[in-house]
């Protein structure tokens, strides 16, 4: 399902958690959505599933606002970290609920995943670990074969293997039910190559909507003696310097053509790649600091 | 599997082409789908098709609709072509470079490459 | 219509509980007599039963209205369904189970006439006993039935109140989701029926209109860790 965002702004009291957001994704596509804590990640996915009204600003889901709309909300499904289930019931409970409530619920899937996942329906949800409540939050989303599907965060307290798991049924399903899945997250290592486009916000705006794949290798340092690397980035986006007696270090967004990387060379500067975390850190915090708007 | 440095499609389309030069993948051999790429290594279907897709327009695989991908024919003399070409610049010229720069002297290699072969 | 099955079928099992220990409690009653005998000479109210159907299932419902406001809410809209569509099943389902309840309530009327009769006591029933007349069973049951209703719909806007609004403000307006309660439960010894059935149906509405008001935007906010 395409997605729309028009100057989205959402207010508690004097905190704006979204602060003009814009941005527009075609759909069909696996979309990571990165921020740091409190970016506004969880605002911005409240109001596309229509958990929330914005206070201004517009949003389109297929072209049509989702508050109150039947036909829209009942094909999106957003998980939340804590959870929107019956807390005091068993787990059979959440998936009747599931089976009654979802237009596209699928139950034999979602059998099949708490089987993946070993959950056991006659476990209240209460008693649940923090990793285990987090599974059948994907079991959920997952079996909820929603067009649109988000989860906020979904992988809290999981280990390495039932993380594994989830990115395998992610995909697996994906490719199975071809559908708009938006994923948040602050841990990019793992995850990121499961996007096709990633988009990044701080503060309740965009720093950055971008090809997932492209992002890679779309970070330089420049390192050399202070002066020649400061005339070397001095045309060029600098997230970011750190300098150590007369050396310098600075970190750049963009890629270098041909003729810079020679020129680099030649006055004896150092290039290196950023990897992707360092890059999304340089990158909010730079949005931060006004760098790059 | 992949490091953050570079895109992963490249990286695919690297090992593709190096499973292709050191003859794990012959000619006339059906490669992985894309979804089977996609699934065996956690990343998205998509960053997948994109390397195939440039080994496809680079002419190292060809597709038989329906049926899946296949490592073309000439795939590995064009390769070795390729590779052959960048060997000296990217294989010996750095490597006596280090020579000199560690003190070895070229013959010392020359013979040292000879009882090798 | 899937909304109102999912609420039915989730306190389904609670109903069922609750109306298995009342019948215990009617069985009781009419056990006592057969076994005691007329142990009750002398006594004009002698029903135990209007007593308790009149008061019990009403908290009950009451609370199960506070659940649907502060449990089922979340829940049902975060399952990509309107408020609306809540609002609309949460009215449905409180009229279908004042209706169930009332019913059932009737039944145990059944039962304790049937255990006076085996005694010859009908005669200790009070004068306006549900089961003397039919007059007598349409009004009782009509009144009950408004007030069951109008217990659900109170707990359910008072729910609504403290889920949507701070505290303060919350408990500013309770009243106005008290309606039912007042009109049902308070009242009827000092003011006659009919005023009853009106303070009743104005309460009703109340809650009703305070309830939708509170819905029609609620937001589905996270859980307190």
């Amino acid at each position: 399902m395409s997605i729309e965002v028009r100057d989205l702004r959402l207010r508690f009291g004097d905190v704006d958690a979204l602060d003009g957001l814009s941005f527009s994704l075609a759909g069909g596509k696996i979309y990571g959505l990165l921020g740091r804590n409190g970016s506004g990640k969880t605002s911005l996915l409240s109001v596309l599933a229509a958990f929330r009204r914005p206070t201004s600003g517009e949003v389109l889901i297929n072209g049509a606002e989702p508050f109150e709309n039947a036909g829209v909300v009942s094909q999106i499904c957003l998980i939340r970290e804590s959870g929107d289930v019956y807390d005091n019931e068993r787990v059979a409970s959440v998936l009747r609920a599931g089976r009654q409530l979802r237009r596209d619920w699928d139950s034999d899937y979602a059998e099949k995943l708490l089987e993946r996942f070993q959950l056991s329906t006659k476990k209240r949800v209460q008693s649940l670990s923090r990793g285990q409540k987090s599974a059948l939050g994907i079991v959920v989303g997952l079996a909820s074969r929603a067009p649109l599907t988000m989860f906020d965060e979904s992988y809290l307290g999981m280990d390495a293997p039932s993380r594994y798991a989830f990115y395998e049924e992610l995909l697996a399903d994906y490719t199975a039910h071809p559908r708009t899945f938006v994923i948040s997250t602050h841990l990019i290592e793992e995850v990121a190559s499961l996007f096709e486009e990633v988009i990044i916000i701080d503060r309740g705006r965009l720093v950055l909507h971008e090809e997932s794949d492209a992002l890679r290798g779309r970070g330089v340092t420049v390192t050399g003696p202070a002066d020649v690397v400061d005339t070397f980035v001095a045309s060029l986006t600098v997230l970011g310097q750190q300098t150590l007696g007369r050396t310098k270090a600075a970190t750049i967004y963009g890629e270098l053509n041909d003729t810079q990387v020679r020129a680099a060379k030649l006055a004896g500067l150092e290039l290196g790649p950023v990897a992707l975390q360092d890059l999304f850190v340089h990158l909010t915090r730079a949005e931060a600091e006004g760098i790059v708007r | 599997m992949f490091d953050d440095r570079s895109p992963i499609y490249q990286q695919i389309a690297e090992k593709i082409k190096k499973d292709i030069l050191y003859g794990d993948l012959t000619a006339d051999e059906q490669v992985m789908s894309t979804n089977q790429y996609a699934s065996f290594y956690r990343i998205n279907p998509a960053t997948a098709a994109k390397a195939f897709q440039q080994l496809t327009d680079d002419g190292y695989l060809y597709k038989r609709r329906g049926i899946g991908m296949f490592v073309s024919p000439d795939a590995q003399e064009r390769l070795r072509a390729g590779r052959r070409e960048k060997f000296f610049s990217d294989v010996v010229r750095p490597m006596v470079a280090e020579a000199r720069a560690v003190g070895i002297d070229l013959q010392e290699i020359i013979h040292h490459l000879k009882e090798q072969a | 219509m899937n909304v109102f099955k999912h609420l039915f079928s989730t306190y389904r099992t609670v109903y069922l509980w609750f109306w298995a220990v009342m019948a215990l409690f009617v069985l009781a009653i009419v056990l006592s007599f057969v076994v005691f005998g007329p142990y009750i000479e002398n006594v004009m109210d002698a029903s135990v039963w209007q007593g308790a159907a009149g008061a019990a299932p009403r908290w009950f419902v009451f609370v199960i209205g506070i659940m649907l406001a502060t449990v089922n809410l979340t829940v049902v809209i975060a399952s990509g369904i309107t408020r609306r569509a809540y609002f609309a099943a949460v009215f449905a389902f409180t009229l279908a189970t004042a209706a169930l309840f009332e019913v059932a309530s009737l039944a145990g009327f059944g039962v304790e006439r049937a255990g006076f009769a085996t005694q010859g006591l009908t005669g200790f029933l009070p004068v306006d006993y549900p089961l003397n007349s039919w007059n007598a069973a349409a009004s009782y049951t009509g009144e009950a039935f408004l007030a069951l209703w109008g217990f659900m719909l109170s707990g359910w806007a008072i729910g609504l109140l403290f889920y949507r609004l701070r505290v303060w403000y919350a408990i500013l307006l309770i009243p106005v989701g008290l309606g039912p309660i007042i009109g049902g439960g308070s009242l009827p010894p000092l003011i006659g029926q009919g005023a009853r059935i009106v303070t009743l149906t104005v309460g009703l509405a109340l809650a009703t209109a305070l309830g939708f008001l509170l819905v029609r935007s609620a937001p589905v906010r996270p859980k307190k860790a």
